[in-house]
């Protein structure tokens, strides 16, 4: 048997050294050819993740967390060429992540890959990792980016819950049945 | 070595952890003066920096908020770095691989085996409990009588019935939610006045294992008379405003951190007893010998006062008082005894004289066996406690005679126990992987279809934890290591375990109740068997081509059991040495036997009971 | 030239709430009942932080931030707006609640007598405000009395032992744990002279009654009560309705000033003449005693309930000499003297809380030499904290002359979703939010662990079986026993009414 909890972060370095408190500040205005990009990023991720851009990225939102992806996506190689394929797709964001997921790239498709990662784990799992054959069992990720990215994570509203350490819930709510899953990744009114 | 000045203190208390702030608070509240020495970090005045390292952790094991860190320079911290290092789940893999559970550079307890300690815990202010579940369960009357019952082990030297006053004490004090009448019914336990706050809401899960086993029959097992029944789970949780903490939210985060204190931990009562400005703590001091005068009374504790996790020692000396309390927990509190000898006491303190002590000895912990399924309509686990409910029925009956009994703990956390997820199952779907067996095709999804196979598998995730009863052995121990120390020079802890053959026949039954259970729910069993070099498993001592896997429960009990005489025990069952009147081993390592139950609020009972008794009898 | 004004800022709040495409929060309609709780008040105050341009409506000017603004009252809701200012509508909208922030200040701190702020009486212009008149606001330990007896509206309690002290202008302060231990009990706060800061919270009229009208001022009270707690919400007149306030809560901080502190520093405060009261134990070690003291305003949260805030607006004030801040303390821009930090040690170890024990003697002096040394950490954004700056500047300058040019906006925390149905407590706007003077050891940016107002308040109940969600505040926690006993509360018969957010169908269990 794989033993997941411990195995998992053994390979990693600095794996749970403590982050500095106070990480750059998410919602500074992109540099302006970034924040072109930033638009298609968010279109792309709602593509890519399954999960409505108004969700991922509400047009009021205190928290940000799209600069923290992006600019975490940014560092990696191959962010250029998916890039290019989002410009060149501005209309049609799913038809640019279909390209991205099954592009013959491995550069392209495994970005992709992480970038969903990001939303739904806040961690950074590296697409070189990923790719990798036969695959490390289980994957670990570089890091996790940020303590707000893990408690903005996506994989636990899509089970209809809150990551463990952050619900926004009152006493009692886990007798009932969660909000339907439209709820949480559909745009309100959608 | 300058002493202190004398009588500077009524109590000198090693720990604080539950049991040290449980007696200081006591005796502070009493005006009696006490010094708590603890090796650990000092209480911060917020949990800022704990909830930053958990937030940050790749794998967010039940030491992760804490410091010292785990991890250095990419690898497992070398305990030998450490002042005052502690074990970690994370160094309990299989031999040559990253983790070794053999390996001192990576390891705190040099583990002798044959079969891996599977128990972690802290040294940081508050203990251990800073991580704990917050199950608060009452041993049972027949835990307390094992050898008059059934003729196994030993008995305690008291009953439930001497402790019942105080588990109601108890309760007060941490502030456990329950429902008394419901406990009453299932187990038949009486409470002499009810918990000081209503029970914990129960689950959707919980809901859907108690559907399932009304009318559930489990042959096989000694268990064909039980009607098996969820009850709600007694804990530490506030289902009330209570002692200025607010109500739980359903962070489902209790091990490791409850992030608004909902939870008890012990820092609310270190808190609480640094106010009645008759306690002190010194932080960053480990206790290193305890001092024996011609009169067998303990004259002193000497101490090293250090920098940091890993920096210079600053002082050494010598404190007084007028009685010791050891309060370290069942490994630290032996190794600190056993590190004690002189010529008065050629095996260590509070350990005899010929060599017949129990010092170290009986070591036990609960061996959990983990099984989990996948139920056929959502039951949308990762919301609310960890666990609010369990299955008590099958603590207690006649089976005890031939093998270990159980409790089931239901988890709420959906398969992030066993598997590591929503991580695994998330990684599975987006990589085309199958680590979490849920991916058998390993599709690679995105957009919609991931958002919808995700959804399908998460909401449908459970686990049971079976906590086992482990009897007490007297092989196994608690030593000193003779190679490896820690940063301060002083010898780690060197562990001796197995599970005896009773314990063991506890696993292929949970095995069977699992099984069945499951069946009852229609759900699907992923219960995965253990790698052949897993530290952590063994045969089944019925199908030796099986093999069974057991996590530690974080309980370690045992190591100054307590018992009617000194014959065969180390303290009486007010937790004072036999042989130093002026000396007393509080906390689990007191306990005979290790029963079902969760030990914290058994732990705190007795406490409670002996910080009374000292203020009225000893410390007049 | 008002009433047109009235009617552009009237069209323009009703365009906002068309913009938001808020539909009808579920709540009771008003009845007779809930009328007279939140009764129309005739002077809500208007004023948006900036107005379309009337040569360019496409463009925002800002509001003129003069005098006229001393007398137009208090905001019974905010009015912002995604316009304004700067192309980004998060700025604008943070913008437009700073600024009434700025406005409920001045509303709250207003002479009681009915006189322009700054141009009272005592040295500095200053004078009993609106909040400290008994016919406004209500200290809490007047609301939540012994035995859960009922509170009576606008009358002054004078404990016996204060008697001798008393005389008229002073306001009670009556201690527990919760006016000198700061919040989850994370300590006291000395100041630089040794002494403990003091706090206090207050309730308006609205929340009074609801709590009143609904026996919620006792244990058994609220055990009794079982529909949900939704407290009056303020909302500005429109076309056919009346403003009307909606509940306000407070919570002040003061300093005790030293006698021979002179003229000079009463100058700098606003300055109330109080007996503090030591009811004993249990509510306080020392006692029972009454001390007099001359207490100056440090630090000031208003939480209002709004039409369109159900999450609350929550301000933040302080005075602007208690503490530097993290980014003053690195560049050494420090202006001393403060009142909770040492200039001449600034690499002393900031934000520790003292040594115990904490329980205050009746002198009000910490035990030992320790004083709190505080630093304000930077907690929101730049953006946030350069546009509450910018305003800072241009209220302080229009109070010149006066106390109140001494005191500074922190920010204010308000949902930026307040409909959303997952997150109970509306996407808080900035995420974390912290009064050095009031949340000074949980200042930080962890999520959860760190202040944050809607955070924590969000999880604040009532006494009741289950724990019902009581909207925001903490006050319940405070009520008392009607009888000799109370213990755990009994469960409730019914659940009818328990509304919980963040649920889906099926019935609770």
């Amino acid at each position: 048997m794989i033993d997941f909890t411990r195995r998992k972060v053994l390979g990693v370095a600095a794996g749970t050294m403590a982050s500095a408190i106070g990480t750059a500040d998410l919602t500074q205005p992109a540099a302006a050819d970034d924040a072109a990009d930033l638009v298609l990023f968010v279109k792309l991720s709602a593509a890519l993740t399954g999960i409505d851009a108004a969700q991922l990225a509400p047009p009021i939102d205190p928290i940000q967390i799209k600069r923290a992806y992006f600019r975490q996506a940014k560092t990696d190689p191959g962010f250029e060429s998916l890039m290019q394929i989002v410009r060149a797709n501005p209309a049609d964001p799913v038809g640019a992540a279909n390209k991205i997921m099954n592009s013959s790239n491995q550069q392209i498709k495994y970005l992709g890959r992480s970038i969903i990662l990001a939303w739904y784990l806040g961690a950074w799992y590296q697409p070189m990792v990923l790719a990798q054959t036969p695959p490390p069992s289980p994957v670990t990720p570089l890091k996790v980016i940020s303590p707000t990215a893990y408690t903005q994570a996506w994989a636990w509203r899509v089970a209809q819950a809150h990551p463990m350490g952050y619900s926004e819930l009152r006493f009692g709510y886990w007798s009932d049945e969660p909000l339907p899953i439209e709820d949480f990744v559909k745009a309100r009114g959608a | 070595m300058r002493a202190e000045k004398a009588d500077a203190f009524d109590a000198l208390i090693v720990g604080s952890g539950i049991s040290g702030v449980l007696m200081a608070n006591r005796l502070g509240q009493a005006n009696k003066k006490v010094l708590i020495l603890e090796a650990g970090q000092n209480l911060p005045p917020d949990i800022n920096d704990y909830m930053n390292r958990f937030f940050m952790a790749t794998v967010k094991v039940p030491e992760s908020p804490y410091p010292p860190e785990l991890f250095s320079g990419g690898k497992l911290t070398d305990p030998a770095s450490l002042n005052a290092g502690r074990p970690t789940v994370l160094s309990l893999e299989a031999k040559g691989r990253p983790g070794d559970w053999q390996d001192p550079k990576q390891s705190y307890l040099v583990q002798d085996g044959p079969l891996a300690f599977g128990s972690s815990y802290e040294r940081v202010n508050g203990g251990t409990a800073r991580h704990w579940l917050g199950t608060s369960l009452r041993f049972l009357p027949a835990d307390f009588e094992m050898k008059s019952r059934y003729g196994r082990f030993t008995d305690w030297p008291i009953k439930y019935d001497d402790l019942e006053p105080w588990y109601c004490e108890a309760e007060k004090e941490i502030g456990v939610a329950g429902d008394a009448e419901e406990q009453n019914a299932h187990l038949g336990i009486t409470f002499s006045s009810p918990h000081p706050m209503p029970r914990i809401p129960i689950s959707r899960v919980d809901m859907a294992v108690d559907a399932a086993v009304s009318g559930l029959k489990v042959p096989g097992i000694g268990l064909d008379k039980v009607q098996w029944k969820v009850s709600s789970t007694p804990a530490a949780r506030n289902s009330q405003p209570y002692q200025d903490r607010r109500v739980c939210a359903g962070n489902t985060n209790c091990i490791p951190i409850c992030p608004i204190q909902a939870k008890y931990d012990p820092s609310v009562t270190l808190a609480e007893a640094l106010r009645t400005g008759n306690v002190q703590v010194w932080y960053r001091c480990a206790a290193a010998a305890v001092v024996v005068d011609g009169n067998g009374r303990v004259s002193g504790i000497d101490y090293i006062q250090f920098d940091g996790d890993n920096g210079p020692v600053i002082r050494r000396g010598r404190l007084t008082a007028k009685i010791y309390i050891l309060a370290g927990n069942a490994i630290e509190t032996p190794r600190l005894l056993l590190m004690s000898k002189s010529e008065r006491t050629p095996n260590g303190v509070a350990n005899r004289r010929d060599h017949n002590g129990v010092i170290g000895k009986y070591l036990m912990d609960h061996p959990l066996y983990l099984a989990w399924a996948l139920t056929p309509q959502p039951v949308w686990g990762y919301r609310g406690p960890l666990s609010t409910a369990g299955i008590e029925v099958c603590r207690d009956g006649e089976f005890r005679r031939e093998r270990a009994a159980f409790r089931i703990e239901i988890g709420n956390e959906g398969w992030n126990f066993p598997i590591g997820d929503p991580d695994t199952t998330t990684v599975d779907l987006v990589n085309g992987l199958n680590d979490s067996q849920l991916n058998k095709d390993k599709k690679a999804l995105f957009g919609p279809p991931l958002v919808k196979e995700l959804n399908d598998r998460l909401s449908r995730q459970f686990r049971l934890g079976f906590l086992i009863e482990q009897s007490p052995d007297d092989s196994n121990s608690v030593a000193l290591s003779t190679t490896a120390k820690d940063r301060l020079g002083l010898p780690r802890p060197r562990i001796s375990y197995n599970l005896s053959d009773y314990t063991k026949q506890g696993l292929p039954a949970a095995k069977i109740a699992a099984t069945a259970i499951f069946s009852a729910m229609n759900a699907d069993q992923f219960t995965l068997a253990p790698d052949p070099d897993d530290p952590s498993s063994f045969p089944s001592p019925n199908d030796p081509t099986t093999r069974l896997k057991y996590f530690g429960a974080g309980h370690i009990v045992g190591t100054h059991r307590m018992g009617a005489s000194a014959t065969d025990s180390a303290v009486n069952d007010m937790q004072q040495s036999w042989d130093h009147e002026n000396l007393f081993l509080v906390g689990s390592g007191t306990f005979p036997t290790v029963a079902t139950a969760n030990p914290t609020l058994t732990i705190a009972a007795l406490c409670l009971r002996s910080a009374d008794h000292i203020v009225r009898h000893i410390l007049t | 030239m008002r009433n047109l004004r009235e009617l552009a800022i009237v069209a323009v709040g009703a365009a906002f709430v068309c913009m938001l495409n808020l539909h009808a929060y579920a709540q009771a309609p008003i009845s007779d009942a809930a009328a007279d709780i939140n009764p129309p008040v005739a002077n809500c105050n208007l004023t948006p932080d900036t107005a379309p341009d009337p040569h360019d409506q496409s463009k925002h000017v800002a509001t003129p931030i003069d005098s006229k603004l001393l007398t137009l009252g208090q905001p019974c809701h905010q009015v912002v707006s995604q316009k304004g200012l700067s192309t980004d509508a998060l700025a604008n909208l943070q913008r437009g609640f700073d600024f009434y922030s700025w406005l409920t200040f001045i509303a709250l701190n207003s002479p009681a007598d009915g006189e322009t702020i700054g141009q009272g009486p005592r040295p500095g212009g200053d004078a009993a405000t609106k909040w400290e008149a008994l016919s406004n606001y209500r200290p809490l330990a007047a609301v939540m009395l012994e035995k859960g007896s009922e509170p009576t509206w606008g009358t002054r309690i004078v404990p016996e032992l204060c008697k001798p002290l008393d005389a008229p202008g002073k306001i009670i302060l009556q201690l527990g744990e919760a006016a000198w231990d700061q919040p989850f009990k994370t300590g006291p706060l000395i100041d630089q002279n040794g002494n403990y800061a003091l706090f206090d919270i207050l309730i308006n009229k609205p929340m009074f009654d609801f709590i009143d009208d609904n026996g919620l001022y006792s244990k058994q009270g609220q055990e009794r009560f079982d529909r949900d707690i939704v407290f009056p919400e303020g909302v500005n007149p429109a076309a056919n309705t009346p403003g009307r306030m909606g509940a306000v809560m407070l919570k002040v901080s003061w300093h005790i000033l030293d006698p021979s502190s002179g003229k000079t520093l009463m100058r700098q405060f606003h300055t109330a003449d109080a007996l503090i009261y030591f009811p004993g134990p249990p509510a306080t070690k020392t006692g029972p005693t009454c001390v007099a003291k001359t207490l100056g305003l440090i630090g000031f949260h208003v939480g209002h309930k709004t039409k369109f805030a159900p999450q609350w607006v929550w301000s933040s004030f302080e005075h602007v000499r208690n503490a530097p801040n993290e980014k003053q303390v690195a560049e050494r821009d420090l202006h001393p003297p403060y009142t909770f930090f040492n200039a001449g040690c600034p690499q002393c170890p900031n934000n520790k809380t003292p040594p115990s024990p904490w329980d205050p003697p009746a002198s009000l002096q910490f035990h030992s030499n320790h004083k709190s040394q505080v630093i304000r950490s930077i907690i929101f954004p730049d953006a946030v904290a350069r546009e509450v700056d910018d305003l800072n500047k241009r209220f302080r300058t229009l109070l010149k002359g006066t106390v109140w040019e001494n005191y500074m906006l922190i920010t204010t925390q308000w949902p930026s979703d307040a409909q959303s149905k997952t997150d109970c407590n509306g996407a808080p706007m900035p995420t974390f939010l912290a009064n050095t003077t009031l949340e000074t050891y949980s200042q930080g940016q962890v999520p959860l662990a760190s202040s944050s107002c809607m955070a924590c308040h969000g999880n604040a109940t009532t006494r009741h079986v289950p724990a019902i969600a009581s909207d925001f505040t903490f006050v319940h926690e405070k009520a008392q026993c009607e009888s000799d006993f109370c213990g755990s509360p009994a469960a409730s018969k019914s659940t009818a009414g328990t509304k919980r957010c963040g649920l889906g169908g099926g019935m609770p269990q």
